[in-house]
């Protein structure tokens, strides 16, 4: 690794955290920006050009976004001063709109996998898990028009619904996912942000997991992910599990959060909007269920000549939490 | 089990007389704070009830020994009806629903093991119909069972008055009703009784009389005090159409056991019918009182289909008077102790009942519908007289009709004197003081006279002989509905499983297969693979197209 990424990784992680924790727009656009600008060097890496193309789309399109924002900024400043009650929900719309732009949210999502596909697992990690907080916690101190979130949220479920449908390359596929969850945290930004936190704890610890298996065996595609850690029959079983948990289904940890934003939308009368994620989610789910299932039960080789050298020990340790995480708590809160 | 039964029977005239019960719990298990407890409850009723049926088991088994004496495996016949009695007597002695469901699935399941003993397709058939119609029963059983839980106790004799009214105790009176109408064959789940005449007589004499189909009118009777207005006159309905359906039924039959099974049924409508009038000690009285002519009843009938070769058309029949006297004599004194002849048991139950019904103030449907049913019950009697005892043999020329079948008439022996004495010494037993019955003159005795009535019609709608048109034909289709309990057997069997299965196979050729699966399933896929198709088309050259969208958005939102 090169010393530089160190320094820039520690910048962008300091960007989030100025941006998450000022008090004005003006330094939360500060923050956001360094935290762009110090990202674009981690994504270039001299043997892919790829990566070089998708950190110039990033930027690009980052940029825009800030600008967007930094005018949307002003703007409000000059006529209205921030003062609630004279707000303009169009500059508050615009704001948002960069804001969304800069998550990667659906119809905002166009640069997303195109930036996606071009990167190593680790940036991927930082794109879908590190890079969300900064503009996911300025979207809350925002009020949003329920109204607009609503149709974002459905829209982003729809899209990543839709679009992961064809898709083969697995980096894609967890984009899409992400949007997905992005619908998801947007609509538990509309009343806890708790909530959210816990959502976002969740996906995060999820989507590591996954995609450190992934680093490890070098997988970018569907196909590859049949021949991947066959050697080992419960880690493979456990990481494919993981998938499962990624969707949402009970057992499993990924359940707890979708579980506590029904919870709240159920509690504010929200059924119809419930309905709708919970309904537009199970294709995610589907999607999950292809990439495991083929690769659990119907197509199976064994290299005989690549062994995996993985540490067994921290990745079962990790699939555990990740998995039965959900299960152990409730039987220790119960026990207690 | 003779010697029990006589000790039972002194020990519930000691109860009866110092009006005592006495209450035995064992607690089993504690499950949230819901106590499952195994309960004996001994007061007269159960003490009396048990030696009842102990005493006709006895004889039962003591008459079987000959009846089945050729039987290969006599040893299982007389263990299962060792164990069907055992059930029964858990069901009686018990006042805890859980324990009560013991005794209930044991009936329900030995009743199966019984029905298909002679091993042939069509008794198969009736023990499933048996089976599965009492298994409504028992679900219905289950879940009271579960709502009592609402109570923490199954010990349903505590709550039966307190809780009169409550919501839960609704459900739970409706379900048990249920329960006794699946088990006492009440009218939509008539159809096993004759059909569990598949069994062997004497099984049938067991059943029929003090077993099984008493155990729902049991129930009935001892959980009686919580039923509200409308339950019981649901009860009264349901009961009364059917005394009169297998009254009816009973009459068109020709089947020797059928009959007996027919009128056992209509014996059930009456003694549910009071029961829903209220009088709960009457029910139970007719209830001793039938399960002892019952018995002899078929006994008498079992005798004389093994006189015949197993033949049970009544039809075949004929004459007999002059060569089994004494089985004839028993039929007899039976049949009009059924009919309600004064001074036979019957008639101090059946009396009392009729009665005390005609006391009551109910309207007209009730009181007519009751002396048309002993109408029935005399018409068929009587025609079953005509049939088997009197008349021109018409069996083959060639056979051996003898009574040298000592055993079974000693069997039978036993419980005649009872037949004929019970009555009268159960009425002065249970009821302390005599029922007042203030009736005009006319009314009175319009139960003589729809007992007359019914010998004539009785006598007349059978008769028959060579080249003689018998009236019954003359309707027939009429008499084959009649005949067949209003379809009944039809609705149970056919109705409940070609139709559905049918309605299966409709709904998986054209929904499962047909239109869910293209518009569900495969049309899902396929439009969702399209519009990915379509939204992919996006992506070509897309980063200039996404920003001027971006842009004409941000326009759209400053410009309104």
């Amino acid at each position: 690794m090169k010393l530089y990424k160190i320094m820039f990784f520690n910048m962008m992680v300091m960007g989030t955290i100025i941006a998450t924790s000022s008090y004005s727009w003006f330094s939360m656009w500060m923050g956001l920006e360094i935290n762009l600008l110090s990202i674009i060097p981690l994504m270039s890496t001299q043997k892919n050009s790829l990566s070089s193309e998708s950190a110039i789309k990033y930027f690009v399109t980052q940029a825009l976004a800030s600008l967007i924002l930094l005018m949307a900024a002003i703007m409000m400043m000059l006529i209205n001063e921030f003062i609630t009650p004279l707000v303009n929900y169009h500059f508050l719309m615009i704001m948002n709109s960069a804001l969304l732009t800069k998550l990667g949210a659906a119809p905002f999502h166009f640069w997303f996998p195109e930036v996606m596909e071009g990167l190593t697992w680790l940036n991927c990690m930082i794109m879908l898990t590190w890079q969300k907080i900064a503009p996911m916690t300025l979207i809350m101190n925002n009020s949003m028009n329920p109204t607009f979130s609503t149709l974002i949220i459905i829209s982003c479920l729809l899209t990543s619904a839709m679009m992961v449908f064809n898709q083969i390359s697995l980096r894609k596929i967890l984009t899409f996912s992400s949007i997905n969850h992005i619908a998801w945290m947007i609509s538990t930004t509309m009343m806890s942000s708790s909530s959210w936190l816990i959502y976002f704890a969740v996906y995060c610890l999820i989507n590591m997991n996954i995609i450190m298996i992934f680093k490890m065996t070098n997988t970018f595609y569907l196909k590859q992910i049949n021949n991947i850690i066959n050697t080992n029959k419960t880690i493979k079983f456990s990481y494919m599990m993981n998938f499962l948990s990624l969707g949402g289904l009970p057992p499993f940890i990924g359940f707890l959060p979708k579980w506590i934003v029904i919870n709240w939308l159920v509690n504010n009368n929200m059924y119809t909007i419930a309905t709708t994620m919970i309904i537009l989610t199970l294709i995610m789910l589907y999607v999950y269920m292809r990439i495991t299932f083929s690769s659990m039960l119907l197509n199976h080789n064994e290299p005989k000549i690549i062994k995996l050298k993985i540490n067994k020990m921290a990745i079962n340790t990790i699939n555990f939490m990740t998995l039965f995480s959900l299960i152990t708590c409730t039987l220790i809160f119960n026990l207690l | 089990m003779l010697s029990l039964s006589l000790i039972l029977f002194v020990w519930s005239l000691y109860l009866m007389i110092f009006d005592m019960s006495f209450f035995f719990e064992f607690g089993l298990v504690m499950i949230n704070s819901s106590s499952v407890v195994m309960t004996l409850l001994v007061d007269w009723m159960s003490m009396l009830f048990m030696s009842f049926v102990l005493f006709i088991s006895c004889v039962v088994i003591y008459y079987s020994d000959e009846y089945m004496g050729g039987d290969l495996n006599i040893n299982r016949f007389i263990s299962l009806v060792v164990m069907f009695v055992f059930s029964m007597v858990l069901l009686i002695i018990s006042p805890n629903l859980i324990s009560i469901l013991l005794g209930w699935d044991g009936l329900g399941l030995v009743s199966y093991c019984l029905v298909i003993y002679y091993q042939n397709v069509k008794s198969y058939n009736a023990g499933m119909l048996t089976a599965l119609s009492n298994r409504i029963g028992d679900v219905a059983l289950l879940m009271s069972i579960a709502w009592m839980l609402n109570y923490g106790s199954w010990s349903y004799i505590f709550y039966l008055e307190e809780l009169k009214g409550d919501y839960y105790m609704n459900i739970i009176t409706f379900l048990i009703l249920l329960a006794a109408m699946t088990k006492s064959a009440q009218i939509p789940f008539s159809s096993w009784l004759p059909a569990a005449m598949a069994a062997p007589t004497p099984v049938s004499s067991l059943v029929h009389s003090s077993t099984l189909v008493t155990a729902g009118v049991y129930l009935l009777i001892r959980f009686n005090f919580s039923f509200g207005d409308s339950l019981m006159y649901f009860l009264l309905f349901i009961s009364s159409m059917t005394m009169f359906m297998s009254g009816l039924g009973a009459s068109f039959e020709f089947d020797l056991k059928k009959i007996i099974a027919l009128s056992t049924l209509s014996q059930l409508g009456l003694m549910m019918s009071i029961l829903a009038l209220g009088g709960y000690k009457l029910a139970f009285f007719h209830l001793l009182v039938h399960a002892l002519f019952k018995a002899l009843l078929f006994m008498c009938a079992g005798n004389v289909i093994h006189n015949l070769f197993n033949c049970q058309d009544i039809r075949y029949m004929g004459g007999l008077v002059s060569s089994m006297p004494l089985t004839c004599v028993y039929l007899n004194i039976c049949n009009l102790s059924l009919c309600g002849l004064p001074f036979l048991s019957g008639f101090y139950s059946k009396d009392l009942i009729v009665e005390v019904m005609s006391m009551g103030y109910l309207n007209i449907y009730v009181y007519f519908i009751f002396y048309l049913s002993i109408g029935l019950t005399v018409c068929y009697s009587f025609r079953l007289v005509y049939y088997t005892c009197v008349g021109d043999f018409n069996f083959f020329s060639l056979n051996v009709l003898s009574e040298r079948n000592y055993v079974m008439l000693k069997g039978m022996s036993g419980l005649i004197l009872l037949v004929i004495v019970m009555g009268s010494v159960l009425s002065w037993l249970m009821f302390f003081y005599p029922y007042v019955i203030i009736l005009p003159f006319y009314m009175k005795v319009m139960t003589l006279f729809s007992i007359l009535l019914g010998v004539f019609v009785g006598y007349e709608m059978s008769k028959f002989s060579l080249s003689y048109f018998n009236l019954s034909m003359a309707f027939y289709k009429t008499s084959w509905f009649l005949a067949s309990m209003w379809n009944l057997p039809i609705i149970s069997t056919h109705g409940i499983n070609y139709y559905p299965v049918m309605m299966g196979s409709l709904l998986y050729k054209n929904l499962d297969q047909g239109w869910f699966e293209y518009f569900g399933a495969q049309k899902a896929y396929l439009s969702l693979v399209k519009s990915s198709k379509l939204s992919q088309i996006f992506f070509n050259n897309n980063i200039k197209l996404f920003f001027i969208l971006l842009v004409m958005w941000l326009m759209v939102l400053m410009l309104f």
